[in-house]
């Protein structure tokens, strides 16, 4: 079957979430104080990359990118609710964009598969 | 069999080989990661040479039409030059041909040179070795038509005195530039346009206007001046002087309530001010110039107001200058 990557459209449908999913995150009290200071284009290049691997797109990461990528941030006190966070409003995204219940669970489970190299562990 | 140009090295790549992998096997220096077209980080400039279009997709237009591409998903059927993106390191001599007073204290300056560059765009210029400024452009790219540049003094700063007090007509300067992606693209004519803009990036505000008036752009035109001092108010009478009267283009001025009050001028916030007077930004195509802490602020406000990632068009923080102790001189010119 088709990754949900391809069957949303690609590319362009990952624009789409990236707008929803990024403007979720930067209103959220939860998180938002990780994305202060940051160029918000730049970042949603990432977050592009980032929801193009977790619906099933290519793979554009390593564990030593997720690794790398946020040390600084585990350093700031990212922890595992933070993750938790992230991953119900990358869900909340996916459901806002029609995306089926099991299909929504199987995202967040690849989300959640990258959870110890993201927090260093 | 393709040649490619990149920084001093000359490669013959082989057939169906990318650009990256082609650079990279000559020992060329080149960011990557993902290899497969998404993380945009082998981003790279063709200077001369098409780029077959695959190497292109999910870039910005302004990317596109500046002849960036991805290295990894690139394989050219011609010769191609090669540059980093948004490289600084392009020098030029320019003389300068007028200066005077504009409004509200701001100084202008006019400069002769053979730049190639887009309304928007900014450079730094050089006085004397030690002495650089970065500056927007407020001209339009036309033939036999100055550079011009809009300054705000600002007092015990070198370039200032500068500007002020010891400029000449018939000096000569050196630019360093263009760099920035944020200009006019033309297309979509019927998108409506936000121009929003605060201090020195206010002249590239002012061109990228232009820029789209003359391209005949038919969508609605907001320009936005978030005005810190009287001197930000400047643009007043160079906006009235553009207006037609045909209502092409609306200009607002946002101040602090005791700054100024009058027809065109709202106190307050600016998020405020786009809640109030637009409601939902969705659809929009917006342009930010300006200091980075306020132009990072009013992205995000264009952002949440409902504008879409890709539409929002806002030079990154480059840094452009020379690293300490390094003076620039002719011998520096890249092309």
């Amino acid at each position: 079957m088709a990754s949900l990557y391809e069957r949303l459209g690609g590319s362009q449908s990952v624009d789409k979430a990236v707008d929803i999913f990024y403007r979720k995150v930067i209103m959220d009290d939860r998180v938002s104080s990780f994305f202060d200071g940051i160029d918000m284009l730049e970042q949603a290049q990432k977050q592009k990359a980032f929801l193009t691997v977790v619906m099933g797109g290519p793979n554009v990461y390593t564990g030593k990118d997720m690794r790398e990528g946020h040390k600084h941030l585990v350093a700031r006190g990212l922890n595992d609710s933070h993750v938790d966070a992230i991953i119900e409003l990358l869900s909340a995204t996916l459901t806002e964009l029609g995306v089926g219940e099991a299909e929504v669970k199987e995202v967040a489970d690849l989300a959640n598969s990258v959870r110890s190299d993201v927090l260093n562990r | 069999m393709a040649r490619l140009k990149f920084e001093g090295i000359e490669i013959e790549a082989t057939e169906d080989v990318d650009v990256l992998s082609a650079l990279l096997q000559a020992g060329a220096n080149v960011a990557f990661s993902c290899r497969i077209g998404v993380c945009q980080s082998c981003m790279l400039r063709s200077v001369k040479g098409d780029v077959p279009k695959e190497a292109q997709t999910g870039l910005r237009d302004s990317q596109i039409s500046e002849n960036f591409f991805l290295a990894c998903q690139c394989v050219p059927s011609n010769d191609i030059e090669i540059e980093r993106p948004y490289t600084t390191q392009h020098f030029l001599e320019g003389i300068v041909s007028s200066v005077d007073d504009m409004a509200d204290g701001m100084r202008r300056l006019r400069i002769d040179a053979e730049l190639a560059y887009r309304a928007g765009q900014y450079v730094t210029l050089w006085v004397d070795g030690q002495t650089g400024h970065r500056c927007s452009l407020a001209s339009l790219p036309e033939a036999n038509s100055p550079l011009e540049f809009h300054v705000k003094p600002v007092a015990g700063d070198r370039f200032s005195d500068w500007v002020t007090r010891d400029v000449n007509i018939g000096d000569t300067v050196r630019l360093q530039g263009p760099v920035g992606a944020t200009f006019y693209v033309p297309g979509h004519t019927q998108q409506p346009i936000i121009l929003a803009g605060t201090g020195s990036g206010l002249p590239a505000i002012y061109g990228i206007l232009r820029d789209a008036l003359q391209n005949a752009h038919q969508g609605d035109i907001h320009f936005l001046a978030e005005a810190q001092d009287e001197k930000d108010l400047y643009l007043r009478s160079l906006l009235s002087e553009l207006d037609d009267g045909q209502n092409r283009f609306k200009f607002h001025h946002i101040v602090r309530p005791d700054l100024a009050e009058g027809p065109g001028i709202y106190q307050g916030a600016m998020a405020d001010f786009i809640e109030d007077e637009f409601g939902t930004l969705a659809g929009w195509r917006s342009f930010i110039c300006g200091d980075p802490p306020a132009v990072e602020r009013i992205k995000k406000e264009i952002f949440l107001a409902g504008a879409s990632l890709n539409e929002i068009h806002s030079d990154p923080y480059y840094q452009i200058g020379n690293p300490p102790g390094h003076i620039p001189s002719m011998s520096d010119s890249a092309s």
